[in-house]
């Protein structure tokens, strides 16, 4: 067990790619949580995406990785609350052609340079095994801001979800605080950049969440919940795919490993929820 | 709202990052104890690889980065990889920016063994890493491999000269050869997938008339005007086929083939560019990989 | 001692998309009145609500909330909106429910402190639900929920209420409570504002009247006002003799 557990964070490389995971784990839950209750699952995908083409930006330009994508994730946060605040939630099409064409934008940045396939599939899923000190350090403080910008909004934010009409009527600015709740997330995104690439982000955010969501109370337990789930899914899935490769010589990439992992919990989850409600129907809850 | 988990969260994250920050380098678990049995030798691409074999023999325990048939510019770093760098007692590289892919990795498993450049002392064309393709440039890199053997395993040095002589006289032996070779062909013009046999053709005196793909990584395209020059020279200077290499998708060589109307020679018998072929495809090491690209190339352009 | 009035409606006009839904709605309304907005559904009541609250915007005429513009009067102007109309799942508690009511005054980033967990358990006594505080809000039946939302707007202290048809579907002790908080709301000098379907019931919770239906049809003391024709004029015909449609059929229903 010892070996399965400790022994692979022996390594350096491990120790990094633990704490990046931990983190992003852990802030992917927290702020997921208000992504959940305000149900948009679905807009955050779509912002999350719009990130994408700013990193390949910064990363064709040769400039610092990290800054660049700090800008892109800022503007990405600012275009789309402007967009999107106070229109209706069934504008999936729009979404939809935002989402594809900003990725379009990105692969097509990236593809400017020679050899691109490698590169683009880094921004894409990820490369967790590279990351230096200097990495989580920022992925930390990055972390930290994420949960600085919810953690001090949180009664506007759950106001906001629970009655968007009444925290409007209140003073409470629905830009203002979609602002904020966008920017969490593409600090998210930014975090996650190379521990699981732009595309699969949106699972650290969604599915710790929603899993908390079916066997809690309260948001506060919610977070919580949400928070350690997403720890633990990063803790899995790293020993996962070490194991795999050391052990049996089985490639299983690291980022998309996490997320299968915090799929099966949620089937897990809600399958057993779903069994329990069937054989107890009076439970109150 | 009473409680702050947020912030109880935050204090729980950082206190992990304190403790695992403290941890230290793996490498201090790792400390320096003379082992016995095999030296632990990481070696980038399959040349490499198969150089430090011949050196080495039993008495290093070898693994190899890159495998055959896998573009190097393709490669995905895995855990098993970064343990096998950290473990090392030696690594040795290609050079010449060929496995500049693997760099971050290398700094990343923080291996106490430095790594050993096998291309030092090669003369280098601009911007062309395929330098084992001159068998004279192979001998280099081995001298430097058993140097490093050497240095990391000092009671076996004799072995390690030992087989290198023996193997220096090989790779004479294919020089002669290959040179006789290819002397026999009337019109030693070469078209390649990409640009892997500049020192070849410079060693051979080949005449090279252009690449499938231009520039010396192979994930580069071609334009419309570039495969309609290209065309034209295959046709002008009378080229009766041209190679790719079993690593590289045949399709655009297969298009521009039908284009300018010649032969294509392409998958497992085509050319070896980037590397060795897999185990059992004939040209798995050096010596055979070597004999294998002449006898094809010789074959179809006679 | 000049009164200000707790609400002013100038003519005011709302457009969407160059459509009007509401035109012409004049009334002053002082504080400790009570005025129930009459009219069909789609009469534009509720813009009309929304229109006070500042949350869309007037094309014609003006609106004075205590004085000022509607944003800037916020802080005074409570909002109870319709249960149903709040998401039953959300993992919110009746006293965080009500506890929203305070946080204009907390204002940005605070978090609620004793004195305002205190305000709102003390408007939970008031509409009878204290025992239920840490209950999950969309447990309680329809009209708890209501009770719950009045809660949260008793806790702003505000000078102008505004309830959205807050006797739909609600039990009858229910509506005592309302009855009785609305009463006690007035006599401190509370403006209130309530669009709604039951005349019988605005009779009794009401001193004014409005008539709306995208227009104005009426609008001044309740027994003057809510007479057959102005009735008849403000739901024109087709709506009068639809079957099932609660207003009429009540028409008669005298307190």
């Amino acid at each position: 067990m010892r070996h399965l557990l400790i022994e692979p964070f022996e390594f350096g490389f491990m120790q990094r790619a633990l704490v990046v995971s931990l983190v992003i784990g852990c802030v992917g839950g927290i702020v997921g949580t208000y992504v959940v209750l305000r149900r948009i699952a679905f807009f955050a995908d779509t912002l999350t995406h719009t990130v994408f083409p700013g990193v390949a930006i910064a990363f064709v330009a040769g400039q610092s990785l990290w800054l660049g994508a700090l800008l892109a994730g800022v503007a990405s946060a600012v275009l789309f609350s402007l967009a999107t605040t106070n229109r209706r939630v069934g504008d999936d099409a729009a979404m939809a052609i935002l989402l594809t064409t900003f990725f379009a934008v990105g692969v097509m940045v990236v593809s400017r340079v020679h050899s691109y396939t490698n590169d683009l599939v880094t921004l894409l899923f990820g490369r967790i095994l590279t990351v230096d000190r200097a990495d989580v350090l920022t992925t930390i403080a990055i972390g930290v801001v994420a949960l600085g910008v919810v953690g001090s909004l949180h009664k506007e934010l759950v106001f906001r979800a629970f009655d968007p009409e009444g925290a409007r009527a209140l003073g409470f600015s629905p830009l203002a605080l979609d602002l904020a709740l966008n920017l969490a997330v593409t600090l998210v995104v930014v975090a996650a950049l190379q521990a699981v690439g732009t595309v699969l982000v949106i699972a650290l955010l969604v599915t710790p969440a929603a899993t908390a969501r079916l066997v809690t109370r309260g948001i506060g337990p919610m977070i919580v919940v949400g928070a350690l789930l997403g720890m633990a899914a990063g803790y899995a899935g790293l020993i996962i795919s070490y194991t795999a490769s050391v052990d049996h010589g089985v490639r299983l990439a690291t980022g998309a490993t996490i997320v299968v992992v915090l799929t099966v919990a949620f089937a897990v989850v809600a399958g057993g929820t779903w069994i329990a409600r069937r054989s107890a129907p009076t439970v109150v809850a | 709202m009473r409680h702050r988990p947020i912030h109880l969260l935050l204090l729980l994250a950082l206190a992990l990052v304190a403790s695992t920050a403290g941890c230290g380098d793996g490498a201090s678990d790792r400390a320096a104890e003379p082992a016995a049995g095999p030296r632990k030798v990481v070696a980038t691409t399959t040349v490499v690889g198969d150089f430090v074999k011949v050196v080495g023999g039993d008495l290093v325990s070898l693994t190899t980065l890159l495998r055959p048939n896998i573009d190097p510019h393709d490669y995905e770093p895995s855990p098993a990889d970064a343990v096998a760098l950290a473990r090392a007692d030696v690594i040795v590289s290609s050079g010449a920016g060929i496995d500049a892919w693997l760099d971050p990795l290398i700094v990343s498993a923080e291996p106490t063994a430095g790594v050993t450049v096998a291309s030092k002392g090669v003369t280098l064309r601009p911007g062309d890493p395929h330098i084992w393709h001159d068998p004279r440039n192979a001998k280099i890199m081995v001298a430097n491999i058993a140097r490093a053997l050497s240095r990391a395993d000092p009671p076996h040095a004799a072995d390690y000269a030992a087989n290198t002589l023996a193997y220096s006289a090989q790779l004479d032996a294919l020089d002669a050869e290959i040179a006789t070779q290819i002397g026999t062909v009337r019109n030693p013009r070469l078209v390649t997938n990409h640009d892997a046999l500049g020192y070849y053709v410079d060693r051979y005196g080949l005449i090279y008339v252009g690449s499938i793909i231009p520039s010396f990584d192979s994930s580069a395209e071609l334009s419309a005007a570039e495969v309609a020059t290209l065309v034209e020279a295959i046709q002008f200077e009378g080229v009766p086929a041209i190679f790719t290499e079993a690593a590289l998708p045949p399709r655009t060589a297969e298009a521009i083939g039908r284009e300018a109307g010649v032969k294509v020679v392409s998958g497992a018998g085509g050319l070896y560019g980037d590397g060795l072929g897999p185990t059992g495809s004939g040209a798995d090491t050096y010596l055979t990989m070597m004999r294998h690209n002449t006898a094809t190339i010789v074959r179809n352009l006679s | 001692m000049r009164m200000i009035p707790a609400l002013e409606l100038d003519d005011v006009c709302v457009a969407f998309d160059d459509v009007r839904v509401l035109d012409g709605v004049t009334a002053t309304v002082n504080p400790g009145d009570s005025v129930a907005l009459i009219g069909p559904n789609g009469a534009g009541k509720s813009t009309l609500l929304r229109a006070i609250l500042g949350l869309v915007p007037v094309s014609d005429g003006h609106i004075r909330v205590l004085g000022t513009t509607p944003r800037l009067a916020r802080r005074f102007v409570a909002y109870v909106p319709q249960a149903d109309s709040l998401d039953s799942e959300f993992p919110v508690s009746v006293l965080q429910v009500v506890l929203m009511g305070r946080f204009r005054e907390i204002g940005w980033f605070r978090r609620p402190g004793p004195a305002d967990r205190a305000a709102a358990t003390a408007a939970l006594e008031q509409v009878g639900l204290a025992d239920r505080a840490n209950d999950r809000f969309g447990v309680l039946s329809g009209g708890q929920r209501q009770r719950v939302l009045l809660a949260r707007a008793l806790c702003q202290d505000a000078k102008l209420l505004l309830l959205d048809e807050p006797f739909n579907g609600v039990d009858s002790s229910t509506q005592e409570l309302f009855l009785s908080v609305l009463e006690q709301q007035r006599a401190a000098g509370v403006a209130i504002v309530m669009p709604t379907h039951d005349l019988s019931v605005a009779h009794l919770a009401c001193g004014d009247a409005c008539l709306l239906n995208q227009q104005q049809y009426g609008f001044g003391p309740i027994h003057e006002v809510l007479s057959p024709e102005a009735l008849r004029a403000t739901y024109d015909t087709r709506t009068l003799l639809r079957p099932g449609d609660e207003v009429i059929l009540t028409d008669h229903h005298h307190h």
